[in-house]
C-alpha cells in the first residue's frame, strides 16, 4: 500500500508509511473499541432475554442500541481513583499492557485474503504467544492495587490462563498440521472451496476438537463458566476491585477484544475464515488476478469488493462465536477452581492430545476409515492448489530455472539430456519440494521437467 | 558509504524503529538494575524482553519474536511473579544490594560484555552496513522470514542442499534429531517437576496397600481349561502363520490379493493374543482389554494388506464372539469366579 502511494502518487516515502501505519491501527483499533461497545450491548440483550428481561430498550432508539455509548460516556465522567495502599506507577500501567497485548494479537490476523495489517508467516503462533501476554496485565492489576481480592483474582487467572494455553496449543496445532503452515492466510485459503473444505468437516477429530478449542478459548478469555478471576459473588469484583472510570473500562476492552480474537481465529482455522458458505467472491470472479473473467469487470477494484465481502464474511462468523459464548455466560452456572482445573488437564488435555494422533495418523494415511478418509478424498477441496508464497516463490524459481536450461540446451542437441544438467539446482528444489510441500502431496509445478519428475517419483515412494 | 543510515533515503524506518526498540530495551534494562521492588523489576524485564522482541520481528525473524513473546516474556516472568507472590514477605518485596554485590556484578556483567563487544567488532562486516554487503544481501535472495529456521529444525538444511558429495550431504541433515533430543529433554523435566510437586501427605482412612497379604485365589477348572486351550490355539496359530508354504493360506479369500507381509503380521498378533492369554492366567485384568484392543488392529492389518472390507469385518467378528464368550468364561462363579479375584 505505501509502494502503490509513493510509485503511482507520488508521495514522499517516509510520509507515505507513517500514513499507512495510521490507516492500519485506525482500522484495528475499532475492533476492541467499537466492538467492545457493540458486544456489551449485545450481552445486555442477550442477557436479558435468557432471563426473561428486555435488556436496554431506551437510549438511541427502540433497541436501545447506544447504551454502551452512554456507559462509555458515563465511565469517562467518572473519577480516577488510585487506592492509597497500591503501588500507583504498576497501577496506572497494567490497564493498558492488558488492552495492548488483546489489541497487538490483531495486528497478524487477516480479516480476508490480502487484508491483514501485518503479514506474519508465523501468524498462528505469534497470535497465541501476544494472547497469552493479556495474563500480566491482570496480575499487575492484581497486585498493585493492593487489595486482598485483587490478589486473589489474579492468582486465579494466573493459574487458569496458563494451564489453559496447555490444551489451546495443542488445538491450534491440529489447523497447522493438516495445513502444512502457520500462515493464517494460506490456512484461510486452503478451506477456499466451500464447507466441505472446512477444517472443522475434514475428519471426525477435527469435529471434536473445535469444541475442545472453543472451551479453551473462553476459558483463557476468562468469561463464565471460567471467569473466577472476577467471581463477583467470592472476590466482589477480582483482579478490577479497585479500578474506576476509563481504566476499569480498558480491562473491559482488552476481554471483548481478546474475546473476538478467540472466535477469529477458531472462524480461521476451523470454519474456512473469510470464505463463505458459497464461494460467491469466485464465482463472480471478485478476485485479484488481473484477467478477470467473471460478470463484473471491475478490473483492479474486483479485488477490493470481494476482499470486503470476505471481511464481512469472517466478521459474520466470529460474531456467531461471541453469540455462543454470550449465551453460555448466561446459562451455565460458574466452576469452582478445582474444576476449572479439572476440565483442563483431565478432559481438554487428553482429548486434544487423542484427537491430535488421531488426525495425524490420517495425515499419514494409516487410519482412512474404508478410504472415506483417505488422501484422494482431499484433492476436490483444493486444498492442494494453495501454497504458502516462499514455497510458491520457489517453484516460479525451479520453472524458471528448468525453462532456462531446456532454452541453452535445445540448440545442441538431444545427446544426454539428464547428463549434462547440472546436478545442484535439480537436487535442491527436488529435495525441498518433498519436504515443504507436506499437505500438499499433489502439488506439481508448472512444466513438464525433470525436477517435477523427482518431485512426484518422491512422493509416490511415501505413499 | 559510511553516512549514517538514518537519513540515507529521507527517513529510514528501519533504523528508526531499530533505535527505539534498542532504546526501549535499554533503558528498561537499567531500570530492572535500579529499582529495589521486585514486582517492579519483573515489569520492567518485561517490557525489556518486549523490546528485545520487538527487535527481531523488525529484522524479519518473526518467529524468533514470537519464541521470545512467548517464552521469555509470556512463560519466564509469569513464573517469576508466581514466585514473587508466593514468596511475597517483606524482607523480599524490596531487595538491598549492598557494596560489594555492586562489585562482584560489575565484575562479572563487565567481563561478560567485553568478550561480546569484543566479538562483535572482531567481525569487519559488522562494523556497520556497506553498500556491497547490501549487494550482497540482495544477491543472496533470501526473504524476510525463518523459514530456513523452520525446515532446518524438521530435518532440512536449505542452505547446505549445494553439497554435491553424497557422502558429506548426510551431515547436513538438519537439526532434526537434536531437537527431538530438546524435546525429549524437556518432556523428562516436566514429569520430574510434576513429581516434585505431587502431594506427598497421604489421605487418612486409606490404609498403606503394602500391609494387605495376596489372598488366596481359586480358580474354575473350566476357565482354566479353556484358557490353556486358547494359548495352545493361539501360539499353534502364530506358528502356521510364520510356515511359508502352508497351502491353505491361499484358499482364504480375498487373500491372493493381500500384501506379503500379511502373514507375518498376523503371526505375531497370535502370539501377542498368546501373551496376553498368559497375562490373563496370572490375574491381571489388563490382559482382556489388550486383547480387545488387539482384536481391533488385526482387523486393521487385515484390512491395511488389502484384503477388503468384508474379510477385515469377518476377522473383528470372530474376534468380538471369541472375546464375549471368553468374558463369560472367566465370569463363571460369581463372586468366586475368575473376573472378580483378578487386579
Amino acid at each position: 500500500m505505501a509502494e502503490f502511494l509513493v510509485e503511482q502518487w507520488g508521495w514522499w516515502s517516509p510520509l507515505a508509511h507513517v500514513v499507512v501505519a495510521l490507516i492500519k491501527v485506525a482500522l484495528l483499533i475499532q475492533v476492541p473499541a467499537v466492538g467492545a461497545l457493540v458486544f456489551i450491548w449485545m450481552e445486555r440483550k442477550v442477557s436479558g432475554r435468557i432471563q426473561d428481561r428486555l435488556g436496554p430498550t431506551r437510549v438511541g432508539g427502540a433497541f436501545g442500541w447506544l447504551q454502551s455509548l452512554a456507559d462509555g460516556i458515563k465511565l469517562i465522567a467518572k473519577e480516577d481513583v488510585t487506592p492509597g495502599e497500591a503501588d500507583a506507577v504498576l497501577f496506572r500501567l497494567a490497564p493498558y499492557v492488558a488492552f495492548a497485548s488483546a489489541f497487538a494479537a490483531l495486528m497478524a490476523i487477516p480479516f480476508a485474503a490480502h487484508f491483514v495489517a501485518v503479514e506474519i508467516n508465523v501468524a498462528v503462533f505469534f497470535v497465541l504467544a501476544v494472547l497469552g501476554l493479556e495474563v500480566f496485565g491482570v496480575i499487575l492489576a492484581g497486585y498493585a492495587s493492593g487489595s486482598k481480592w485483587s490478589l486473589f483474582g489474579a492468582m486465579r487467572e494466573a493459574a487458569q490462563v496458563v494451564s489453559y494455553e496447555v490444551p489451546l496449543g495443542l488445538c491450534v496445532v491440529i489447523p497447522v498440521m493438516i495445513c502444512g503452515t502457520m500462515n493464517l492466510i494460506t490456512i484461510g485459503e486452503m478451506q477456499k472451496a466451500g464447507p466441505h473444505a472446512w477444517l472443522i468437516f475434514h475428519d471426525p477429530f477435527t469435529f471434536c476438537v473445535f469444541w475442545v478449542y472453543f472451551t479453551c478459548g473462553v476459558a483463557s478469555v476468562n468469561r463464565a463458566p471460567f471467569d473466577l478471576a472476577e467471581a463477583e459473588s467470592e472476590l466482589v469484583a477480582g483482579f478490577h476491585t479497585e479500578y474506576s472510570g476509563l481504566r476499569w473500562s480498558f480491562f473491559f476492552m482488552a476481554e471483548y477484544g481478546s474475546m473476538f480474537t478467540v472466535c477469529l481465529l477458531a472462524a480461521i482455522l476451523f470454519f474456512g475464515g473469510w470464505n463463505g458458505p458459497i464461494p460467491i467472491g469466485s464465482m463472480l470472479g471478485l478476485e485479484y488476478p488481473a484477467e478477470v473473467t467473471g460478470l463484473f469487470t471491475l478490473g483492479f477494484f474486483s479485488g477490493y469488493v470481494g476482499d470486503v465481502l470476505g471481511v464481512i464474511n469472517l466478521l459474520f462468523k466470529a460474531t456467531l462465536g461471541m453469540v455462543v459464548m454470550i449465551w453460555v455466560r448466561w446459562t451455565l452456572p460458574r466452576l469452582r477452581i478445582d474444576q476449572v482445573i479439572t476440565t483442563c488437564l483431565k478432559y481438554c488435555v487428553p482429548l486434544a492430545a487423542v484427537c491430535f494422533v488421531g488426525v495425524l495418523l490420517i495425515q499419514a494415511n494409516v487410519l482412512n476409515l474404508f478410504g472415506m478418509l483417505s488422501v484422494d478424498h482431499w484433492v476436490d477441496t483444493g486444498r492442494t492448489e494453495v501454497r504458502e508464497g516462499w514455497a510458491q516463490r520457489m517453484l516460479d524459481r525451479a520453472s524458471a530455472e528448468t525453462e532456462e536450461q531446456a532454452s541453452t540446451l535445445s540448440p545442441s542437441g538431444s545427446d544426454g539430456l539428464a547428463g549434462t544438467r547440472p546436478g545442484r539446482p535439480t537436487r535442491s528444489v527436488g529435495a525441498r519440494q518433498t519436504d515443504v510441500a507436506g499437505s500438499n502431496r499433489d502439488a506439481e509445478p508448472a512444466g513438464n521437467s525433470e525436477p517435477t519428475e523427482k518431485y512426484v517419483a518422491a512422493q509416490g515412494g511415501e505413499r | 558509504m559510511t553516512a549514517p543510515l538514518l537519513f540515507a533515503e529521507g527517513v529510514n524506518w528501519h533504523t528508526v524503529f531499530f533505535l527505539l526498540y534498542a532504546l526501549v530495551a535499554g533503558v528498561m534494562a537499567l531500570a530492572v538494575l535500579f529499582t529495589s521492588n521486585i514486582v517492579r523489576m519483573a515489569f520492567y524485564l518485561t517490557i525489556s524482553l518486549g523490546a528485545v522482541s520487538g527487535l527481531f520481528i523488525l529484522a524479519g525473524a518473526h518467529f524468533v519474536g514470537a519464541m521470545q513473546l512467548l517464552i521469555y516474556v509470556g512463560g519466564t516472568l509469569v513464573l517469576l511473579i508466581f514466585g514473587v507472590m508466593l514468596t511475597a514477605q517483606a524482607q523480599f518485596i524490596s531487595m538491598k544490594t549492598r557494596g560489594g554485590e555492586w562489585v562482584l556484578a560489575a565484575i562479572v556483567g563487565g567481563s561478560l560484555l567485553s568478550v561480546l563487544l569484543a566479538t562483535a567488532l572482531s567481525v569487519p562486516k559488522w562494523r556497520g552496513p556497506s553498500e556491497e554487503h547490501q549487494a550482497a544481501i540482495e544477491d543472496l535472495d533470501v526473504s524476510a522470514d525463518t523459514t530456513a529456521i523452520g525446515a532446518g529444525l524438521m530435518g532440512l538444511r536449505p542452505d547446505k542442499l549445494a553439497q554435491e558429495d553424497e557422502q558429506l550431504s548426510r551431515g547436513m541433515s538438519g537439526y532434526l534429531l537434536h531437537f527431538e533430543i530438546v524435546s525429549v529433554h524437556l518432556l523428562v523435566v516436566l514429569i520430574g517437576a510434576a513429581y516434585l510437586a505431587r502431594a506427598r501427605h497421604t489421605v487418612e482412612g486409606r490404609a498403606a496397600p503394602t500391609a494387605r497379604a495376596p489372598l488366596a485365589r481359586t480358580r474354575p477348572i473350566f476357565a482354566t481349561l479353556i484358557l490353556l486351550l486358547a494359548i495352545a490355539a493361539h501360539a499353534g496359530c502364530a506358528a502356521i502363520c510364520f510356515i511359508p508354504g502352508a497351502t491353505f493360506k491361499t484358499q482364504l479369500p480375498g487373500v491372493a490379493l493381500a500384501e506379503p507381509w500379511l502373514w507375518p503380521a498376523l503371526g505375531v498378533c497370535c502370539a501377542l493374543d498368546a501373551l496376553l492369554l498368559l497375562v490373563i492366567l496370572n490375574w491381571q485384568k489388563w490382559g482382556f482389554y489388550a486383547l480387545l484392543v488387539l482384536a481391533l488392529l488385526e482387523a486393521g492389518i487385515v484390512y491395511g494388506a488389502g484384503s477388503g472390507i468384508p474379510a477385515a469385518l469377518g476377522t473383528l467378528g470372530v474376534a468380538i464372539v471369541w472375546l464375549a464368550i471368553l468374558r463369560g468364561v472367566l465370569a463363571i462363579g460369581g463372586e468366586r469366579g475368575m473376573w472378580a479375584q483378578m487386579e
